[in-house]
C-alpha cells in the first residue's frame, strides 16, 4: 500500500512530471529539482507523465454526461439552482428542460413566470451534467424524457466515491425485488417501486422518430409518471423498497462500492437469512450481510 | 502548605510524564457518516470532535470571494467539559478568540484558491478539557479536513510547550497551564516547519523563549508522526473495503 499518500508528503523530486489534481509543486530552497507534493490523502495515479492523487473521500466533482440527483434550492430568472453535493450549487437553465407535452420551442416570458410549475424549491430532480464551467461549477440539463422530477420514493445519500460511473444508472432490480434505483453519480440514490409491466406494455415499441409520435410518447410518459406518483405504494412494495435501502446502507457502512449486483447480493443474503428489512442495520446483521474482508 | 512541585526530584511531572514527553494521542477519522469530514481526537484527557462541511455554496452571498473559498469556524466548549461548570455563550470572548485562531490557522493551510466562490465550515466541539484546548482543536480539525478530501499544503499539527520549575516542558495539562507560567501553543506545517500560529501571554526572557519554542516544535513533530500514521491507516482500510465486493 505504498501508493497511499498523506497531505504534505513528497511524491517525487524527479523532474519531467506534470502536476495533476491533488498535488502541488514546491520549488526546493537549495536550487535542486522542484518537488511534487500531495495535498490530499489518497492514492497516487500516474498516466504517463501526469501524476495526480485521487482523494478517498471528497465532494462531487462533475463530469460531462454524469447522471445526478439533486434538490432544487432556488428559483431565479431563467434558471434553477440545484444542490447536487458539489462545491457549489449546480445551475439548470430554463432552456435546458423539457416543456410539458414535449414541445420544442423557444422559451417565452410566460415560461419564465411559470418556472415554479416545472420545478419548485425542495423538489428532487434527476438530471445530466451538460457542462463544467471554468470555476468548476456544474451546468445541468433535463432534455430527455428520462430526467425530471422524482416523486413517490426514497432518497439516500452515500459518499460520492462509492458510486462509480456505470453504463446504466437507471436500474430496475429484477423481480422478485422489483424496485427501481437511480444511482446518482453524485452519491444520491433514489429508490422507488418499478413501473408495473402492464402499465408500460403498450408504449415500449415505437422506434420511428416522427415528431407527432415523439410528442405523444412524451405525453404518455408524463401520464405514466403521474399515475406512478399518484398510485399508493402497497405494504409489500414498501418493504422491498426498505430492504433495498438498507442493502445500500449496509454497503455504505462497509465503504463498499454500490453497484446493482452488490445491492442485489446483499438483498438476497438478507432474504436468505430470513431477516426482516428493519433488522438489517443491527450491528450483528451488518457484519453477516457483508462478505468477510480477507486481507 | 508547601509549594507544589511541577517537576519532582525524579524528573517526573504530576501526571507521571517527563519534561519532553507529550500526552497520549488517540484519534479516529470519519466518525460521523453524514458529514463531509469528521474526526475525534484525544490528547490526554482533552477530547475534541471536529466536523467539516463543504466546500459548499456560500451561505451569505455578500461574503463570497470570487477567487477563493472562505473559512468559517464555530467553536463550542461543552458546559460540562471543564472544572468550571458554566455555559459559555457563542459570543464569549474566549470562544470567539478560539474560533478566530483556528480559522486563521486553516486559512494558511488549506489551498483556498482551488475552491472559488465556496465556503468551508469547521465545527469544533470540545467535550472534555484538561489543558491544550487550542492544539487539540487544531489537530482534530486538521484530521477532519483530511477526511473530507480538502486540499491542504500540508497536514497542520499543533502542540503546546511551556516553562515550569525552570524547565521547558511539552504539552501542558490544565494544572501546569493554569499555574501562571508561560504557555505557548504552536501550530505548524511540519514539512517546512512553517509556523502558522504561536501565542504567548506571559513574559519570558528571549533565550528561554527560544528554548520553549524549540520544545514546542519538537512536540509538534511527535504529534505529526502519530497523526500521519492514523491517516494512512484509515485511508488504507477504506480503500481495501472498496475493493472487497
Amino acid at each position: 500500500m505504498s501508493s497511499i499518500v498523506v497531505p504534505g508528503q513528497v511524491i517525487t523530486a524527479e523532474g519531467g512530471f506534470l502536476r495533476g489534481h491533488g498535488t502541488y509543486i514546491q520549488e526546493s530552497e537549495d536550487g535542486g529539482e522542484p518537488q511534487l507534493i500531495a495535498c490530499v490523502a489518497g492514492v497516487v495515479e500516474r498516466v504517463n507523465k501526469l501524476i495526480s492523487v485521487r482523494p478517498v473521500k471528497s465532494r462531487y466533482i462533475g463530469e460531462v454526461g454524469d447522471l445526478v440527483v439533486g434538490r432544487v434550492t432556488e428559483v431565479g430568472g431563467k434558471r434553477w439552482k440545484v444542490d447536487v453535493g458539489g462545491h457549489q450549487d449546480a445551475i439548470l437553465m430554463l432552456s435546458s428542460v423539457n416543456l410539458p407535452g414535449g414541445a420544442q420551442r423557444k422559451r417565452t416570458y410566460e415560461d419564465q413566470l411559470q418556472m415554479r410549475t416545472f420545478f419548485k424549491e425542495n423538489d428532487l430532480i434527476s438530471a445530466e451534467v451538460q457542462q463544467i464551467q471554468q470555476d468548476g461549477s456544474i451546468v445541468l440539463h433535463t432534455r430527455s424524457l428520462k430526467y425530471g422530477k422524482l416523486e413517490n420514493g426514497q432518497l439516500l445519500r452515500v459518499p460520492q466515491v462509492l458510486v462509480k460511473r456505470l453504463k446504466q444508472h437507471f436500474i430496475t432490480l429484477a423481480p422478485p425485488i422489483g424496485v427501481d434505483v437511480v444511482l446518482g453519480t453524485n452519491g444520491r440514490v433514489w429508490i422507488t417501486r418499478a413501473m408495473p409491466a402492464e402499465w408500460t406494455g403498450g408504449t415500449s415499441e415505437g422506434a420511428d422518430m416522427d415528431t407527432n409520435v415523439l410528442t405523444s410518447k412524451a405525453e404518455t410518459l408524463m401520464q405514466l409518471r403521474r399515475l406512478h406518483a399518484e398510485t399508493p405504494i402497497l405494504r409489500d412494495e414498501r418493504e422491498r423498497i426498505c430492504r433495498v435501502r438498507n442493502a445500500v446502507v449496509t454497503l455504505q457502512h462497509a465503504f463498499a462500492l454500490i453497484t446493482p449486483d452488490a445491492i442485489a447480493a446483499v438483498y438476497a443474503r438478507s432474504v436468505e437469512a430470513g431477516m426482516a428489512a428493519k433488522d438489517m442495520l443491527q450491528a450483528e446483521a451488518l457484519a453477516s450481510l457483508m462478505p468477510q474482508l480477507d486481507n | 502548605m508547601s509549594r507544589l512541585d511541577f517537576i519532582s526530584l525524579a524528573g517526573l511531572r504530576p501526571d507521571g510524564r517527563r519534561a519532553k514527553e507529550i500526552r497520549r494521542i488517540r484519534c479516529r477519522l470519519g466518525v460521523l457518516r453524514e458529514a463531509d469530514g469528521s474526526a475525534y481526537l484525544e490528547m490526554g484527557q482533552t477530547k475534541v470532535i471536529a466536523i467539516v462541511k463543504g466546500p459548499h455554496e456560500v451561505s451569505r452571498r455578500s461574503d463570497m470571494l470570487i477567487d477563493k473559498a472562505i473559512v468559517n469556524c464555530e467553536f463550542n466548549l461543552a458546559p460540562f467539559a471543564g472544572s468550571d461548570r458554566r455555559k459559555r455563550r457563542p459570543t464569549d470572548r474566549k470562544t470567539v478568540e478560539m474560533a478566530m485562531s483556528i480559522k486563521a490557522v486553516f486559512e494558511g493551510a488549506v489551498m483556498l484558491e482551488l475552491y472559488p466562490r465556496t465556503q468551508i465550515d469547521l465545527y469544533i466541539h470540545l467535550i472534555q478539557t484538561d489543558g491544550g484546548q487550542l492544539p487539540a482543536s487544531i489537530n482534530a480539525a486538521s484530521l477532519a479536513l483530511t477526511d473530507a478530501g480538502i486540499s491542504m499544503r500540508d497536514m497542520v499539527v499543533s502542540c503546546s510547550a511551556g516553562h515550569v520549575d525552570g524547565q521547558a516542558v511539552m504539552d501542558l495539562n490544565h494544572m501546569e497551564q493554569s499555574h501562571g507560567g508561560a504557555y505557548v501553543p504552536l501550530a505548524i506545517l511540519p514539512r517546512g516547519s512553517e509556523i502558522l500560529l504561536a501565542k504567548m501571554e506571559a513574559r519570558l526572557p528571549l533565550d528561554i523563549f527560544q528554548e520553549v519554542l524549540a520544545t514546542a516544535l519538537e512536540a509538534c513533530r511527535q504529534v505529526h508522526a502519530i497523526m500521519r500514521g492514523e491517516v494512512r491507516e484509515h485511508h488504507a482500510a477504506l480503500l481495501a473495503a472498496q475493493l472487497a465486493l
